[in-house]
């Protein structure tokens, strides 16, 4: 199968090389001048169904928001949902149920004081009672869901209620990046005491009305939501397809309103100013190649730095991406407010051939394991064996099926491909980047390292903390066993009447699902 | 005198049916057991810890040995339930029915569309074969039959509802609960598709089957009695000419019931070919099972039912039935 694939895809990149300069201008002009301005200057009106299609149909969908996985999972999430502190879609984070979150002196306790007068779907009172029993039900150490990696420290069984909207959490060990690390409906949403998904009740701007997995859900505004204005539409249709061609027939046709997260191959075949627009996200999502520190070849550091210097990155972005998006420098958390910008690198063939020369591996043989998760991936890996060429490094590509890929070897494989949304640096460690987090696809781990992360989530001091975390990531940058070449943009296909939506960071498609500011002219 | 081998024979065919329904159980359970990963994996997707891969696992009874886990599923289809979806907790009748239902709209719309048609248009060809209405018929047939389905489906689509004209929705989106049927004009696109599909091959055998019989000597001997051409069709040459045509019917629905999946894919049809993908792709065991079984048991009826018809149709072959049962 991969030889004729990689013929396919080679050719799908030229082609793409010589229409990505093009439409990418198209794109951005049209994401960030008519819509943005249009956004702005109009007032909202308020009504209208918004029928919003998702890729990647699948009968495992859930309405759970801490069992989520998929695209549409997330999507229905943040509809219906909302967590204590909330990422907002230029990646800052504000507080939404919580009024206030203040630690004690040394971050091992947290008390959480809740906004008044918040309702759920159901008409019952938010109160203190139902986020203990939410943060009990992520962490059960029975069964864990998802997001209890990141709360690893939280002493779950000795949380206490203070009165009705107060709760004090104590924590096992210093975690002064409570609030970020619990920032999104996606894992962290508060639900009520005695939550069941089969009757998914939350406090978001939409209540449940119906929902079939794989097919479609629709959801209603909540008009007793807390905020000062609650969403715009009526009504948010979720339908989920498993082909893009159809979704993109669906948008073409009116059928929809909104493809979420469009492959690049569909972007291309819409001009301007025409029944569909483009929404281009900043640069969030990030598709990193991911190298086994603790297996040969990438044992040795300077095979991972060889590797890292020869990347091309602007011509991958510019090959596989179609120019939607921006270099990355091997360091994760784009919009982290204390990412280290001053962290660059740029290819070096002579640099990458002598470090590899250094460690006995010229002429190297490597296999590279791919699989089509999301936007550019195959062609990334692609271009990147042809990058390697140059420093007369042999890469075979092995694309598989994302069953397979996800499948018993994840986490496995010594050189790969992985696929994250962007969240906090600190947190984002917690899940990827120490011994024993569910994702340490590079199996990246130390003592020095964990000694750090460990003082930095302990350090209330942002000025302190700050510092600390420019040693972790100028750790990543030197040694880790990513390669992080881009930062990678979402393109949603718009009908040319939705209107509300702006450029987000967080690489979630339509403005970060900011079913509250969508509307419809 | 006639019903009592017509009898035997329809006995020994269900009953010849039913084994084969029973292997088909069997092989798609030992199939499904093959697939790499597990629902539990599908589940969880790239959450997959191995502490909840086992709870997951346990939870789904996943852990228990295969022969137990196919008596418990394959007593639960005797006694008329199949249990749950592995995936998502609901009844699997309730994701197999209504997919089933959508199908079998499509498919008895697109019988009624197709079939009609295409023996009339085969007939008219052999009268006329060798014309211009016979030549530009066989043309547009074969050319229609070199087609894969969703080229044809896309190319409508072109035509139809995004590019050209905007007449017909792109996408047969259904609200989940609802019929089909409350809103039929999502329903034309499909079964446009699949009538063009499947009118080569109808066609093209009335065509030749008409042509043979016409060809024959009883039909030279009526012509020289001067019977009207009219009468000579549809009264001696159709009937004999209809055995094989219904042969082919058979095989065309029974491709209906299962092989549309394309045009599912391409349509967006919430039909039960798009449902079967999409429970192999989530290993969701019980809902694959029921979809074979239930496609499975359509082609046996479908051929039994063709084959009793052909049989009445030809004298000559039940009579050899007769003797040979």
């Amino acid at each position: 199968m991969s030889d004729e694939q990689t013929l396919q895809m080679l050719e799908v990149s030229r082609r793409t090389v010589l229409r990505g300069a093009l439409v990418g201008g198209v794109g951005l002009a049209l994401g960030s001048a008519s819509l943005s301005a249009r956004a702005q200057s109009a007032v909202p009106k308020r009504g209208g169904n918004l029928r919003v299609a998702t890729l990647g149909a699948s009968s495992a969908e859930t309405l759970d928001p801490h069992s989520g996985v998929l695209q549409a999972d997330f999507a229905r999430a943040l509809g219906l949902y909302e967590p204590l502190v909330e990422m907002q879609p230029d990646a800052s984070i504000k507080n939404a149920l919580a009024e206030t979150m203040e630690p004690n002196a040394d971050a091992t306790e947290w008390t959480i004081r809740l906004r008044k007068g918040v309702k759920f779907h159901d008409g019952r009172t938010l109160s203190a009672k139902d986020v203990a029993y939410t943060f009990r039900r992520i962490v059960n150490p029975k069964a864990p869901l998802t997001g209890a990696i990141t709360l690893a420290p939280l002493d779950a069984d000795n949380i206490q209620i203070i009165d009705d909207l107060t709760l004090k959490v104590p924590m096992k060990a210093p975690f002064a990046v409570f609030p970020e690390s619990i920032c999104s409906a996606v894992y962290y949403a508060i639900v009520p005491e005695g939550f069941d998904a089969a009757n998914p009740i939350g406090t978001g701007p939409f209540k449940f009305q119906s929902f079939t997995p794989g097919q479609q859900s629709i959801f209603e505004r909540f008009d007793d939501y807390w905020g000062d204005e609650g969403a715009h539409i009526d009504t948010l249709t979720i339908s989920s397809f498993v082909s893009d061609v159809a979704a993109f027939n669906a948008l073409q046709s009116g059928q929809i309103d909104a493809l979420a997260a469009a492959p690049l191959s569909l972007v291309r075949q819409v001009g301007t100013g025409g029944a569909i627009k483009a929404l281009v996200s900043k640069p969030g999502q990030w598709t990193p190649f991911t190298m086994r520190v603790d297996q040969p070849p990438f044992n040795d550091p300077n095979v991972r730095k060889a590797f890292r210097l020869l990347v091309d990155r602007e011509q991958m972005i510019k090959v596989a991406l179609s120019g939607y998006g921006e270099v990355g420098n091997d360091v994760f958390s784009r919009w982290d407010s204390f990412y280290d910008t001053s962290l660059q690198r740029h290819r070096d063939l002579d640099q990458a051939k002598f470090l590899l020369k250094k460690a006995g591996q010229e002429n190297m043989k490597i296999e590279l394991v791919t699989s089509d998760f999301a936007n550019g991936v195959p062609q990334m890996a692609q271009v990147f064996a042809r990058q390697a060429r140059d420093a007369n490094v042999e890469v075979s590509v092995r694309q598989v099926t994302t069953d397979v890929f996800y499948g018993d070897q994840y986490l496995q494989w010594t050189f790969a491909q992985d696929f994250w949304l962007h969240f906090p640096y600190l947190p984002q460690i917690a899940e990827c980047h120490l011994p024993g987090a569910t994702f340490n696809e590079t199996h990246w781990g130390n003592e020095q390292y964990t000694k750090l992360y460990n003082e930095a989530i302990g350090t209330l001091d942002a000025g302190m903390r700050k510092e600390i975390v420019h040693d972790l990531m100028k750790i990543d940058f030197e040694d880790g066993g990513y390669i992080i070449p881009s930062f990678n943009k979402v393109v949603d296909l718009l009908a040319s009447n939705v209107e509300g939506l702006t450029e987000a960071r967080t690489g979630y498609a339509l403005g970060h699902f900011a079913w509250k500011s969508v509307w419809l002219s | 005198m006639v019903s009592s081998p017509m009898l035997r024979f329809t006995i020994r065919r269900v009953f010849l049916g039913a084994l084969t329904l029973l292997a088909v159980c069997v092989i798609v359970f030992a199939a499904t057991q093959i697939l790499p990963g597990d629902a539990a994996r599908a589940v969880l997707g790239r959450n997959a810890t191995p502490e909840r891969l086992m709870e997951i696992r346990a939870q789904l009874q996943l852990d228990r040995p295969m022969i137990i886990q196919f008596w418990s599923w394959f007593s639960g289809i005797l006694t008329g339930d199949p249990g749950q979806s592995l995936v998502n907790g609901m009844r699997v009748i309730d994701i197999v029915y209504p997919r089933a239902v959508n199908s079998a709209v499509l498919l008895v719309l697109t019988f009624l569309a197709s079939v009609p048609l295409s023996i009339a248009l085969g007939v008219i060809a052999a009268l006329y074969v060798g014309r211009v209405v016979d030549t530009s018929l066989s043309v547009i047939a074969l050319a229609l039959a070199a087609l894969p389905e969703f080229v044809v489906g896309i190319l409508l689509i072109l035509l139809l509802s995004t590019s050209l004209f905007h007449i017909f929705p792109a996408v047969s989106l259904v609200p989940p609960g609802s019929s089909v049927l409350q809103n039929p004009i999502i329903l034309v696109m499909p079964v446009l598709t699949l009538s063009v599909v499947c009118f080569p091959y109808l066609f093209r055998m009335t065509r030749s089957a008409v042509l043979e019989v016409l060809a024959s000597e009883y039909i030279e001997m009526a012509r020289l009695k001067g019977i009207s051409t009219l009468r000579l069709v549809f009264l001696h040459a159709l009937p004999n000419a209809l055995a094989p045509v219904v042969q082919v019917v058979a095989l065309t629905l029974a491709y209906l019931a299962g092989g549309v999946v394309l045009v599912e894919f391409v349509f967006g049809y919430p039909g039960i070919g798009q449902g079967l993908l999409d429970a192999v792709v989530a290993r969701d065991i019980p809902v694959i099972q029921l979809t074979v079984l239930l496609l499975a048991t359509v082609y046996v009826l479908l051929n039994l039912v063709a084959d009793l018809i052909a049989m009445l149709l030809t004298p000559k072959m039940s009579a050899r039935q007769w003797q040979t049962t």
